[in-house]
């Protein structure tokens, strides 16, 4: 399967991640995204398909240059056959930005004690 | 302290220091100061120099005579 | 002077008449007066105090105006008559000083202390006095100065713990009032104005001697002299007035702020809170800043930490694939060289030519490798994708961004905490000082230390001016001598008149700084005598005095005793009451409020049983827990008790006086 050359989120939740960075959160989009991404990763479960389309806001090669989260993804399993692995990434993008949002909104900020403490 | 204390103590005083002048003077001035001290209006500096006056006028007869 | 009855009418918590009767038996000469706190005992002190003065003080000392004085339930029913009446004798004379307040205008109820008139009527020996003697006379009895030594209010004894510390403002305050007490102004007065006289008669003397010849320019030097006196003499005055009203603006500064002490704590507590919360804050924002600075990288971490078996496993299939290659390539090496054997008839190591058996050997080896070869070979292409899979994860390596960021967390959670727990005391805090102008009151701390500055600075100028002074009378006192020796007739009675003047000065001058000292001492070893029959600690030398009246106590060894507790220093305070009293060599009832608030059971025994030497009349106002029946049967004095009176609650604003066994 061809690999995107463009990722993104669904308009909801971009605005979701564009609040959370207008709020102070973290200094960019990207390195919440991947923030959000990696958690997901670690969570191990298969994301469920986009309800709407995404917007492609990040370039895979800038997003991921190393390929990395391509690497940790395919190696986690997540990558059915016939998936491009960056879509998967995308889904997984998608789960984990709207579950920080989530914490955020209920206490004005994401808890990252409680996120990083099931992984250390 | 009382008033025969202080006049002692003026007393004592004045031969220390070798001072010509008659214990009485001492003793009346101290007097009247220790009667009027808590008074508000006092009248002693007019009394005081009445005492020094007389005790003038009597050194002036004793050397006139 | 001793007290016979005392009577009030709606004198503070005291409405209508009341009568109190001292005991008159010297055998019997104690009385108590009973009563719970608040209930009128400090009253019935003020109602002796205001009778003889005109003075009732509220707890910081302060004068209380009448209209406060009037009991508040007479005053409901428009009754604001108000007196007080105490009938006393003073060695063979009676008296009897009432003084009365009540409105101006019958028809208005008083609202200001205007619309009071205040009147006081003495008589001695049956006569009445006039206005202008009445103070006089209660003066010369019992000088208001001493008073507080016998109208005693057991509460307020800090005030001498004050005398201890030398430089302390008050207790120039209460050297003072010692002084006088101990009769030091009657020199002071004399000699101030011996000095008056003095100027006076130095005058004379100049203008004398400016009609002599002999002493012509004697004379004028002394004019000069007497010329430049009166221009220091006005400077100063000018200065002792400024230093008045300082003082006077100090003690002011010094009641308000006192007032406002609390307030002030509260604010320095709340500027201090504000800085800690800056601080707080710009902790957080670093952790924050810092915290957005680890998430930059925090997902290599959070990958790393889930990723880390699964890289383990790629490495060991890798390893594996790896090992197998190895173990295939090493056994078709043994094959080839095998197979070369063969083929050259001789051994592929040692060159030697095959023997029959030994190329059956090679033969059947060659047979057993190719069967371990098989027909696959190592996966290749499998190693290399591990190989590059275990490099690509290999990248995924965080730099110990999760536990940085676990323990920024931590201290941010706490920052929080702590920034709500000073939320909260600051919202506390400025609740308390709501409605007190705190920058008013900063203004006035600042407005005393300079206004203290100042004064210091006028001090040292007086010492200046008076340093001139006493240099400017030597010279006149050089010159007048001298004017003497050479005056004729006609200017010697000034001479004399300067001469002898001069003398008394200079020996009440003296006088003064000597009665300080003798008095001093007397008080001194009176105290002295006083604490050792009070204190249960034996092994104590005594009390040293300092020239403010402080009394410090000596150890065994003649060491002064730096930490004394409160029990001490109201034994000290008491000894230094005896010693004024017992000095002053006034003879007057002892009225105490509280004496034995601080003492523990055995010092409040002896301190009772010293009590009833220091006076013909003796006064204990105590309530119930501070003095029982235990205590007063353990000091003996059971049967030294003359008179005993009950304060008894009616109302939260009013009590009555019953007399026990009444």
């Amino acid at each position: 399967m061809p690999e995107p050359t463009r990722i993104g989120l669904t308009e909801p939740t971009r605005d979701c991640l564009l609040e959370m960075i207008k709020e102070g959160i973290a200094d960019n989009n990207w390195d919440l995204y991947k923030l959000a991404v990696a958690l997901e990763i670690s969570e191990g479960n298969s994301p469920p398909p986009l309800p709407e389309k995404a917007n492609g806001m990040f370039r895979t090669y800038e997003l991921d240059p190393d390929s990395v989260l391509c690497a940790a993804v395919e190696n986690m399993n997540l990558v059915k056959d016939n998936e491009a692995t960056y879509s998967v990434v995308e889904r997984l993008g998608e789960v984990g930005v709207k579950k920080l949002y989530e914490e955020y909104k209920s206490t004005g900020s994401i808890s990252l004690d409680k996120l990083l403490v099931n992984i250390d | 302290m009382n008033n025969k204390d202080q006049i002692d103590l003026l007393l004592a005083i004045k031969n220390e220091e070798g001072l010509d002048i008659p214990d009485q003077i001492l003793i009346d001035i101290l007097s009247l100061h220790r009667e009027h001290q808590y008074e508000k209006e006092r009248s002693t500096l007019k009394q005081v120099t009445t005492l020094i006056e007389d005790h003038l006028d009597q050194l002036s007869i004793e050397n006139n005579s | 002077m001793k007290f016979q009855t005392i009577n009030l009418l709606n004198f503070m918590p005291y409405r209508g008449t009341h009568s109190v009767q001292f005991p008159q038996d010297p055998t019997r000469n104690v009385m108590l007066m009973t009563g719970d706190n608040m209930r009128g005992k400090t009253s019935f002190l003020n109602a002796i105090r205001w009778c003889l003065y005109g003075e009732a003080l509220d707890r910081s000392r302060h004068k209380i105006d009448n209209l406060k004085l009037i009991n508040t339930e007479a005053a409901k029913l428009g009754e604001y008559e108000m007196s007080v009446s105490i009938s006393f004798s003073e060695g063979e004379d009676q008296l009897e000083m009432l003084r009365l307040v009540k409105r101006q205008d019958e028809a208005q109820i008083p609202l200001v202390e205007q619309h009071l008139v205040e009147t006081t009527d003495l008589t001695l020996n049956g006569n009445p006095q006039t206005a202008d003697e009445i103070s006089n006379i209660i003066n010369r009895i019992m000088p208001s100065e001493i008073s507080r030594f016998f109208l005693f209010d057991g509460e307020l004894l800090q005030e001498y713990e004050s005398l201890v510390v030398e430089q302390a403002r008050q207790a120039d305050q209460i050297k003072e009032r010692i002084e006088q007490a101990l009769g030091v102004p009657a020199l002071i007065n004399a000699r101030d104005e011996l000095k008056v006289i003095q100027e006076d008669a130095t005058k004379a003397q100049e203008r004398d001697a400016r009609k002599d010849k002999q002493t012509k320019s004697k004379a004028s030097q002394l004019a000069e002299l007497l010329a430049s006196q009166e221009l220091l003499e006005k400077e100063r005055a000018g200065i002792n007035e400024q230093q008045t009203e300082m003082e006077k603006d100090i003690g002011t500064l010094q009641n308000e702020l006192s007032q406002t002490e609390a307030v002030q704590r509260r604010q320095h507590d709340i500027d201090l809170i504000k800085t800690n919360q800056k601080n707080k804050e710009t902790a957080l924002d670093t952790i924050e800043v810092d915290i957005k600075d680890q998430l930059k990288t925090l997902w290599l971490a959070v990958l790393e930490t889930r990723i880390k078996d699964k890289v383990k496993a790629i490495k060991q299939e890798r390893d594996r694939i790896q090992h197998e290659y190895q173990q295939f390539a090493s056994l078709q090496e043994q094959q080839s060289n095998l197979t070369k054997s063969l083929e050259s008839e001789e051994c592929a190591y040692c060159k030697q030519p095959l023997k029959q058996q030994e190329r059956q050997a090679i033969e059947s080896r060659i047979a057993d490798i190719q069967s371990k070869l098989g027909n696959e070979s190592p996966n290749y292409e499998a190693l290399q994708k591990l190989t590059n899979t275990v490099d690509l994860l290999n990248n995924i390596k965080g730099q110990g961004e999760i536990s940085r960021v676990l323990n920024l967390s931590k201290q941010k959670q706490g920052l929080r905490v702590e920034l709500v727990q000073l939320d909260t005391r600051l919202a506390q805090l400025e609740e308390e000082v709501k409605g007190f102008d705190t920058s008013e009151i900063s203004r006035k701390r600042k407005r005393l230390d300079q206004t203290l500055v100042v004064l210091e600075q006028s001090r040292n100028k007086a010492r200046e001016l008076n340093e001139k002074l006493g240099k400017n009378k030597e010279q006149q006192g050089a010159i007048s001598k001298v004017i003497k020796q050479a005056s004729g007739a006609s200017s010697r009675r000034s001479s004399t008149k300067v001469d002898i003047v001069n003398m008394l000065a200079q020996i009440f001058e003296r006088g003064i700084d000597d009665l300080r000292d003798s008095v001093r001492d007397q008080v001194e070893q009176t105290a002295s005598s006083a604490f050792m029959q009070m204190t249960t600690e034996q092994t104590y030398q005594g009390l040293e005095i300092n020239k403010n009246y402080g009394l410090q106590i000596k150890d065994q060894h003649g060491d002064i005793v730096k930490l004394r507790s409160a029990g001490a220093e109201q034994i000290v305070a008491l000894s230094l009451i005896d010693g004024l009293n017992k000095t002053s060599g006034r003879l007057a009832p002892i009225i105490m409020d509280t004496p034995l608030g601080r003492l523990d059971p055995k010092h409040r025994e002896n301190v009772l049983k010293y009590l009833l030497t220091m006076a013909e009349q003796v006064v204990f106002i105590v309530h119930e827990g501070e003095l029982d029946r235990e205590a007063i049967s353990r000091a003996g004095i059971a049967n030294r008790i003359g008179g005993e009176y009950q304060i008894q609650r009616i109302s939260a604003t009013e009590s009555t006086l019953v007399r026990a066994g009444a």
